[in-house]
């Protein structure tokens, strides 16, 4: 055990010293890798940024069925009926033409609209809030009730959750897909250097095993470089990312009020960055490893 | 300690190095290999270090068959064989005692009894004063010492060294062969390969004699 330690301590030691002693390669190598990172690392922050102003939109797949003035009150029960038994509906709101006007004049501010009308133009309507953000759901329930007899209309924002949805869906699919090819970047970067040190250490590789030192303890300090490696790329890369939001936020702040939104960019939290700087030097392990297996012990 | 039960030893391409050696080294015996060039006595070395495997027959290192020795039992069959080479191997990235550092690091000594042990081992071939020197600014003579203390920091029980004195003069060579003799006498097992017979200092250590592959006497 102790033997086991002093192994990992001294190829740890030794990996660092490597990193310090050539300081102008070890800048370029960990800056290539962290912009290599960044890039999804930074579409993945925009990207939940976004999907959290998807969740906090005030409409929530929500659906209006409006019913017409010369509804029968058969008709209305029916319809009553119909919308409770409606599938993942989370709440329904009768909204009666009174309340309406009354929430519209408020709405308007001119709290004297009621009075100027001579006629109440607002119809009844059920506001129906679904359980979930899911377009399918709302397209079947457009479809149970604006069949019915007494039902006017029935208008829902299903087409823009839709829009959303599909965009959050393409981003997270597009930033899967980069991920995965700039991992694959990250574990060919990283390999390519350990290929390169071992080709320069081999005399060394060539004593040490002469002298009974066992492939692991070979190995041994390549993948620490390699994790180590890594782990400093996704630092950089979390710092990069974090510069990139801290430097777009005024911008896109001015942006988003003029559209009326309160977007915000949000800086990544703690466990993401942990998250990527891990599953970095995870990358940089991998490719230390693959670089042995293809060099080492061929 | 060293048992050859007729081993042969053809290289890829068709050269018999070795054919039939039937060979018994005791324990504590200091034997000197002679012959002319590819006689086949750095084969025999190898053999014995696992460096190379026998074509046919067996070979026993301390009661240990390793003529098909798995690869993962290789490394502490060597940590009990000091190997000098004639080309010395040593490491030029890095100075005089961490070349002697490296086998006591494979074997994971702490730092400081490494360090001691490392100076000890430099004090014996005489090369203490050298500590911090690079390999390059050594002589022939003091690399042949280097490697030489690299082989004995760890007090293997078994020391190989093939034409240690291949490439010097011969006062260096009185020297190496005296720095030998006395890590035999602590109890070693040593093995000395030369072509040169004047190498070989009179006395009654085992000579074995190799010729064309086969043991000459």
């Amino acid at each position: 055990m102790k033997i086991w330690l002093a192994h990992h301590r001294h190829a740890f030691v030794s990996s660092l010293h490597r990193l310090a002693t050539a300081p102008f390669a070890t800048f370029f190598t960990l800056v290539s890798l962290g912009i290599t990172l960044s890039l999804p690392a930074g579409l993945a922050a925009g990207l939940a940024s976004l999907q959290q102003l998807a969740d906090r939109l005030p409409a929530q797949g929500t659906l209006t069925v409006y019913i017409r003035t010369d509804a029968s009150s058969d008709d209305r029960a029916a319809l009553d009926r119909r919308v409770h038994a409606l599938p993942g509906l989370a709440s329904a709101r009768f909204i009666s033409r009174n309340d309406a006007l009354h929430e519209l004049s408020q709405h308007l501010g001119l709290p004297d609209l009621s009075a100027e009308l001579p006629d109440n133009p607002l119809p009844d309507a059920w506001q129906l809030t679904p359980t979930r953000i899911d377009p399918a759901l709302n397209r079947e329930w457009s479809e149970r009730l604006s069949h019915l007899a007494g039902v006017d209309l029935v208008l829902g924002d299903q087409v823009w959750v839709s829009r959303l949805n599909a965009l959050v869906a393409l981003g997270d699919r597009l930033t899967t897909f980069l991920a995965m090819l700039l991992a694959a970047g990250l574990v060919t970067i990283s390999g390519n250097i350990i290929r390169l040190q071992i080709l320069t250490r081999l005399p060394e590789i060539e004593v040490s095993q002469l002298i009974g030192a066992t492939d692991r303890f070979i190995q041994r300090p390549f993948l620490y470089f390699g994790a180590l490696q890594g782990l400093l790329s996704g630092v950089l890369a979390w710092g990069i990312v974090c510069i990139a939001i801290w430097l777009a936020t005024p911008e896109l702040g001015e942006l988003a009020r003029l559209y009326g939104s309160a977007f915000v960019l949000g800086y990544p939290t703690a466990s993401a960055g942990l998250t990527l700087t891990a599953v970095a030097a995870a990358l940089g392990w991998l490719g230390a490893w693959l670089a042995l297996r293809y060099t080492l012990l061929r | 300690m060293i048992r050859f039960e007729q081993v042969s030893k053809r290289y890829p391409g068709g050269h018999d190095a070795l054919h039939e050696v039937t060979l018994h080294i005791e324990s504590g015996e200091l034997v000197f290999l002679t012959g002319h060039s590819g006689a086949g006595k750095s084969t025999l070395l190898k053999l014995i270090s696992a460096i190379e495997r026998p074509t046919s027959g067996n070979i026993w290192v301390n009661e240990q068959n390793i003529s098909r020795i798995r690869r993962s039992a290789l490394p502490f069959l060597r940590r009990n064989i000091g190997l000098v080479f004639q080309d010395h191997k040593l490491l030029f990235d890095r100075n005089v005692i961490h070349n002697v550092l490296l086998p006591l690091d494979i074997a994971g000594f702490r730092r400081h009894d490494a360090f001691s042990r490392a100076r000890a081992a430099l004090d014996k071939v005489g090369l203490l004063d050298r500590e911090k020197s690079m390999p390059v600014a050594l002589s022939g003579g003091e690399q042949q010492r280097l490697c030489i203390a690299r082989a004995i920091v760890s007090r293997p029980p078994l020391l190989l060294a093939d034409e240690p004195t291949g490439n010097l003069d011969s006062g260096y060579t009185a020297d190496i062969m005296r720095i030998f003799s006395e890590f035999h006498r602590t109890g070693t097992t040593v093995i000395i390969s030369s072509h040169d017979p004047s190498a070989v200092p009179a006395g009654r250590q085992r000579i074995v004699r190799l010729d064309h592959g086969s043991l000459a006497s």
